[in-house]
């Protein structure tokens, strides 16, 4: 058994060695000034910059491509800032980030994608490393377990094999935003005739993310901040036959869980037409940007009469 | 706890060693509560569905090998429904449920029976049929009841292969555990050979695939012909990888620990007839069936039309215990379909092979299986029957026009999200090391190498794992059933 032992613990060392010095040793090529997760710091100093009467928009990208702000401001009488960026922050990213942004008076509307949810969501921990590299303050925003610091040495190390090529992309692009935090790029742009990222829905177990908007909850009540969820836009054709009995359940377990946040909407209000989406399912065009737009008004409207 | 996850490899490091660590009579306790906690890792409260099932069989063991007469059978029959109940209530029931509510809607009809909101407990086909092995095994005298119930509530739950098998038989399992394991260098070291070799084809072959089979079969509309056939072509192996690399991992598991699990593949894509795909896929599986459904039911002992109607009835079956979905019934269907007929046409496939040679080229024989399984494959995949035939259809209808545009120069193949030249280079390899595994003995070869040049094999597939393994807890396949 010595024998077994020594061979295996040199090994290990081998490789754990290998794995951690090309990790340490690697690094990312970007551009602050056209990368799309620099938007962080933006959309931060956005919200930042108002005084009051403040609605934050939380979520994933379907925030950023999928509302315009301008819009809800001249139909209520609120100031927005979109803090919807990217749905592989995680949950507990953008949650943790509005709870430390927020104050007295706000309006939160969380709007995260439905995987969000799912206690088999994984984050995506590369992501959340470079958000850190790029705006160190996000690092108050998630806090990695060992097991994922583990996994965020381990995907460095692969990046230093297969970097993800340098390119600017022109509508993943942090010069794409508007002033509220709205990506414009998309736009004017062709949409996909096949939309991307169809994923079916995993089995709803919704435990860590009731824990974390049972928490939020509780805080925006001490800090005299209202929240609500509302539901992300999605193509007909991934809702009805494919994931609507998961995503309604879905539904039907946050209500009953969550029962300190209001509810404002639906998933079926929000199941729109494929043609009304620009390249992935969640990602709205120029004309259900403006639906959706006008539906979120209205549902706002009647819950904060 | 998914085999390919960082939490198994500290589980499988602190209860391998503690398993050595322990003296032999409390060994059984380790790994019972370390299957119990293996299993809570996905859905903790249906550790209570295998404790009832447990529960009832331990005792119905027993009884049975008390009792004379009809009460044994009384006694099997308790055991029987606990067990099929369990897989009704989980598996089938709401499958049942919108076959019913759908034939209702069609007369008008509300809804008879509420939808049960309950997930599927990981791999309960798996345990419920190895716990009906063993009270079939005790009624037929084959096996004698156990008495300690430990050590039975750990045949049902050992670990390694609780999730997705292999399916053991009493006789095979039970009295290991009684046995006293020592360490053993070349046995250990030959088990985490086997789990490395698992886990490659599990995380590098399998999961790369699975990123062309998912883009395609999530949206098959929106892909050319060309796609679906590698996409359906690339499910073969992904399937293939995924669970062998499973059972590879669960045995090798074992085998550190000094079990024996019985082998599950045997290289399946070089059958050369799908009767014969059927003793190397999912061997466990096709054994169980064959030793519980097909024989009972009078196997080959019978005239030859209830013959094929029991070679039918055990494929609706295995179909249905994949999974509660028409698709699983079809392609079982099919699969049945493809025996009967191949035992209906074999004097007249043969004499045609010898006049056109064809006996003289084995990988044809091999081609066409695989063509044919591939094409079953293509239900087992699709989310829905409209998915399965959309593919089927296209792929058919659709080579003609591929063909036309290949020699017309035009464009036939699309990106899938990632490179298509690597799953074929990996696919090639698997089968390459098949083959000289089969025929060249490669692995008795390898261990007379030097040292220095095995680490090194042993360390390029370690890196090659880690640089273009796909660790996205993508669950095993075989899970879901």
């Amino acid at each position: 058994m010595r024998k077994f032992l020594i061979k295996s613990l040199v090994f290990l060392l081998l490789i754990s060695t290998v794995v951690f010095g090309f990790s340490i040793t690697f690094k990312r090529k970007y551009d602050l000034k056209t990368d799309y997760l620099a938007t962080l710091i933006d959309k931060e100093a956005r919200l930042n910059s108002l005084d009051s009467n403040r609605l934050i928009l939380v979520g994933g990208s379907n925030l950023a491509f999928g509302v315009n702000s301008a819009m809800i401001e001249n139909a209520l009488p609120l100031k927005v800032a979109n803090l919807g960026l990217h749905a592989g922050l995680s949950l507990t990213f953008m949650i943790n980030e509005a709870s430390s942004l927020m104050k007295k008076g706000d309006i939160v509307v969380l709007n995260p994608e439905y995987p969000l949810y799912l206690d088999s969501f994984d984050p995506d921990i590369d992501l959340i490393q470079f958000a850190n590299e790029l705006y160190p303050a996000s690092k108050a925003y998630y806090h990695f377990s060992v097991e994922e610091m583990l996994k965020g040495r381990y995907e460095k190390f692969k990046k230093f094999f297969q970097p993800d090529p340098f390119k600017v992309d022109s509508v993943f692009n942090r010069e794409g935003f508007n002033k509220y935090g709205d990506n414009i790029r998309h736009l004017t742009r062709k949409p996909l005739a096949h939309l991307i990222d169809r994923k079916p829905i995993n089995p709803i177990e919704v435990t860590k993310a009731v824990a974390l908007l049972e928490k939020f909850s509780e805080k925006c009540q001490q800090k005299g901040v209202k929240v609500f969820i509302t539901y992300p836009p999605y193509p007909k054709s991934e809702y009805v036959g494919k994931n609507k009995a998961r995503i309604d359940a879905l539904d039907v377990q946050l209500r009953q869980k969550t029962t300190a946040i209001n509810f404002i909407d639906k998933p079926s209000d929000y199941v729109f037409p494929d043609s009304l989406f620009y390249d992935t399912i969640y990602h709205l065009n120029k004309y259900g940007r403006e639906i959706r737009t006008k539906m979120l008004i209205e549902d706002l409207r009647s819950h904060l009469k | 706890m998914l085999f390919n996850s960082f939490q198994f490899l500290v589980f499988f490091i602190v209860v391998t060693s503690l398993y050595f660590a322990l003296p032999y009579k409390n060994r059984w306790f380790l790994l019972l509560v370390a299957s119990c906690y293996f299993y809570m890792a996905f859905v903790p409260i249906y550790i209570l569905i295998l404790a009832f099932t447990i529960v009832i069989d331990y005792y119905a063991g027993i009884f049975i090998e008390n009792a004379h007469g009809k009460k044994r059978k009384l006694w099997l029959i308790i055991s029987l429904i606990a067990n099929i109940g369990v897989l009704a209530i989980f598996k089938y029931y709401n499958f049942l449920n919108d076959n019913l509510a759908f034939l209702m809607h069609g007369f008008g009809l509300k809804d008879p029976i509420p939808y049960l909101n309950i997930l599927l407990p990981v791999g309960l086909s798996f345990h419920t049929f190895q716990a009906m092995s063993y009270t079939i095994e005790v009624y037929r005298g084959h096996q004698n009841a156990e008495r300690h119930f430990g050590i039975y509530a750990l045949y049902v739950m050992f670990y390694p292969q609780l999730v997705a098998g292999p399916i053991e038989r009493p006789q095979n399992l039970l009295h290991q555990f009684r046995e006293k394991y020592d360490f053993d260098y070349d046995r250990v070291t030959s088990g985490l050979r086997l789990m490395l070799w698992g886990l490659f084809k599990k995380v590098v072959i399998a999961d790369r695939l699975a990123i062309i089979v998912d883009t395609v079969y999530n949206n098959p509309q929106a892909h050319l012909t060309s796609s679906l056939i590698i996409a359906t072509v690339f499910f073969a192996f992904q399937i293939f990888c995924d669970f062998s690399g499973y059972s590879d991992m669960a045995i090798g598991a074992a085998k550190v620990m000094g079990f024996k699990l019985m082998n599950n593949f045997n290289r399946p894509y070089h059958a050369k007839s799908v009767s014969e795909f059927w003793t190397r896929w999912h061997i466990s599986l096709s054994t169980w069936f064959k030793d519980y459904l097909y024989i009972p039911l009078g196997g080959n002992r019978v005239t030859i039309p209830r013959w094929y109607l029991n070679i039918f009835i055990v494929f609706l079956v295995s179909g249905l215990w994949h999974g509660a979905n028409w698709t699983f019934v079809i392609w079982g269907a099919l699969h049945g379909f493809y025996i009967i007929f191949g035992r209906l046409t074999e004097s007249y496939r043969q004499k045609l092979s010898k006049k056109l040679w064809l006996h003289k080229i084995p990988l044809f024989a091999s081609l066409t299986t695989f063509f044919l399984v591939a094409i079953a494959w293509i239900f087992f995949r699709a989310d829905n029957l409209s998915i399965a035939i959309y593919i089927v259809t296209h792929i058919f209808t659709g080579f003609p026009e591929m063909l036309q545009n290949l020699f017309g120069g035009k464009q036939i193949f699309e990106y899938l999200g990632t490179n298509k030249l690597w799953p074929i280079v990996l696919i090639v390899f698997l089968e390459s090391v098949n083959y000289l595994q089969d025929k060249r003995q490669l692995t008795t070869k390898f261990l007379k190498l030097p040292m220095a040049l095995r680490w090194s094999v042993y360390f390029l597939l370690v890196m090659v794992i880690l640089l273009t393994g796909v660790f996205d807890d993508r669950q095993f396949i075989y899970f879901q059933f």
